[in-house]
């Protein structure tokens, strides 16, 4: 018996944890933990309540920092090098308060309801928008995986690992990870694996001749280099494809009922989410610095792939940064995997009433593991086979994410509004402002990258005016 | 002594349920969610949301197919 489960035993006698001992699985290991979080409640002194708050903490950092995967850091690189360090900075800082509105929502559904997204569309908008909504995550997750192993085994390579070799490990590291870790413990892994993503912040200091006047200047300027293009918006999309998307509504509802917060606890995942949003949007600026300093001017076409432009910053910063910043790449595929994988089961669990919780043991959970982890095995395979158009494949994932964020918006603004759900937790009118002006902006994107599609001459022609 | 035994199980009976309560523990899977009632608004929003998607997927498939 660990040490704190004797404490708890200590603090409430053996009969209730007897008590304890007789719940499910799932929800026995969630009231252990609770226990915890509720004796730490208690305890007024400063030490418990800093472990307090680092108990509660995770979801959000999880989403976020899993957010800056694989497909996003290939996504940032390619941005830098192709429009350098002109618009896509103040974009990004722009899309902090985005990130933070959006995902805040989901810790409210998530702590009110004790239910996950997928499962609230399906009960409360019936079985055709469940089975949309569900299609949809499951789809984008599929496409979304096969850029992580694209990013896995592209870093691996780097060292001298073929692909085969690596899709084997991360496949399997990630199974034994959902598989034998338990909530808590999986959520603390998963940071730990998580914190590397922070590796792409001193890269900076490699770079010859880091121009902070241009990266100030960028935000007075918002200049597009290269003018309003096709590729532009095409790029500015899987930006946002990237910074928003569904699959990360699913992923921190479900994770935020799986770790049990309640309402007492919203406040902390609020904290837990500005703290993701921030280290998301450093990161992804500090990428867009790195190949926008170093690469752009190389790659104006955005032909480059991830292959490419890892040669030239090699070339411009040497070999050592190189391999730090595969190593960031790595990370950035293992923990998205980690956490689509943990998302794709959740709502498929969610939407046909199975058990559902990472709680839950290898033989009580086959079906709330098993389909995951099918997917994972096929786009891992995916990632092999030769002369798949990989580079074009990882942008389209970022701009189906936003083409079907609206969807997946509408159904959590309407979730948020409706009382009989939320009581006295829907949304303030502020909050629906903003809620409703971020679908309008994605719904623009959109039109306007169904315009740079029926008819690409009106951007050629932009390119040449702006 | 019976009956202390029996007041002491009746506490931890209490004191268990007070903790699932505490905790929302008991909560789960039990609160009911309906199917709820759409409000003409909101089944237009649904058709809008119907006729985006079929485009974009077009406009997606399209712009795919341009670039293999």
């Amino acid at each position: 018996m660990s040490s704190w489960k004797k404490h708890v035993a200590v603090q409430l006698g053996h009969e209730m944890e007897e008590k304890i001992n007789s719940l499910p699985a799932e929800i026995r290991l969630r009231a252990e933990d609770r226990i915890h979080i509720n004796l730490h409640r208690q305890n007024p002194t400063l030490i418990a309540r800093i472990e307090l708050f680092l108990m509660l903490i995770g979801p959000g950092i999880l989403v976020m920092v899993a957010d800056n995967d694989a497909g996003g850091v290939i996504t940032y690189a390619q941005t830098g090098s192709i429009f350098g360090l002109g618009f896509f900075i103040p974009f990004m800082v722009l899309m902090l308060p985005v990130a933070y509105f959006v995902q805040e929502m989901t810790v409210r559904l998530g702590a009110v309801t004790h239910r996950g997204h997928a499962e609230m569309i399906w009960k409360r908008y019936g079985r055709f928008w469940g089975s949309f909504s569900l299609g949809d995550l499951v789809i984008a997750n599929f496409l979304t995986f096969i850029t992580e192993f694209i990013g896995i085994t592209v870093g691996m390579s780097v060292f001298g690992i073929p692909r085969y070799i690596s899709a084997v490990i991360f496949v399997s590291l990630v199974i034994v990870i959902q598989l034998f870790l338990r909530y808590y413990t999986w959520e603390r892994v998963s940071l730990f694996i998580a914190a590397f993503n922070l590796v792409f912040i001193p890269l900076l200091f490699f770079l010859p001749h880091p121009s902070v006047r241009n990266i100030l200047d960028s935000f007075a300027t918002w200049q597009v280099n290269g003018g309003v293009s096709s590729l532009f918006i095409y790029v500015l999309l899987a930006n946002l494809g990237t910074t928003i998307a569904p699959w990360m509504l699913f992923f921190q509802q479900s994770a935020v009922v799986d770790k049990g917060l309640t309402k007492k606890d919203i406040k902390f995942g609020q904290r837990d989410t500005i703290i993701g949003s921030t280290i998301m949007v450093v990161v992804a600026i500090a990428i867009i610095i790195l190949t926008g300093t170093t690469v752009y001017g190389s790659d104006p076409t955005g032909s480059l792939g991830i292959t490419g432009i890892l040669q030239l910053f090699a070339d411009r910063v040497g070999s050592f940064p190189m391999e730090l910043f595969a190593v960031g790449l790595v990370e950035a595929g293992f923990i998205a995997v980690i956490a689509i994988s943990a998302s794709t089961s959740w709502a498929i669990s969610e939407a046909f009433g199975w058990r559902r919780s990472i709680n839950l043991p290898a033989k009580e959970g086959v079906k709330f593991y098993l389909p995951s982890f099918i997917a994972l095995v096929i786009a891992a395979s995916i990632t092999l086979i030769p002369n798949a158009p990989l580079g074009y494949l990882n942008l389209t994932v970022q701009v189906i994410a936003t083409i079907f964020m609206p969807a997946a918006m509408l159904f959590l603004l309407l979730l948020l509004n409706d009382r009989g759900v939320m009581g006295d937790m829907v949304n303030k009118r502020w909050q629906n402002a903003i809620g409703f002006t971020i679908i309008g902006f994605l719904i623009t994107m959109n039109a306007l990258y169904g315009l740079s599609v029926a008819a690409p001459a009106i951007f050629n022609h932009l390119a040449g005016v702006l | 002594m019976a009956t202390e035994g029996k007041e002491n199980e009746n506490d931890v009976e209490k004191e268990f349920e007070e903790f699932l309560k505490s905790e929302e523990l008991e909560e789960y899977d039990k609160i009911p969610v309906n199917r709820v009632k759409l409000g003409r608004g909101v089944k237009a929003a649904f058709w809008f949301l119907r006729i985006y998607i079929a485009l974009m997927v077009v406009l997606v498939v399209i712009g795919f197919s341009h670039v293999i």
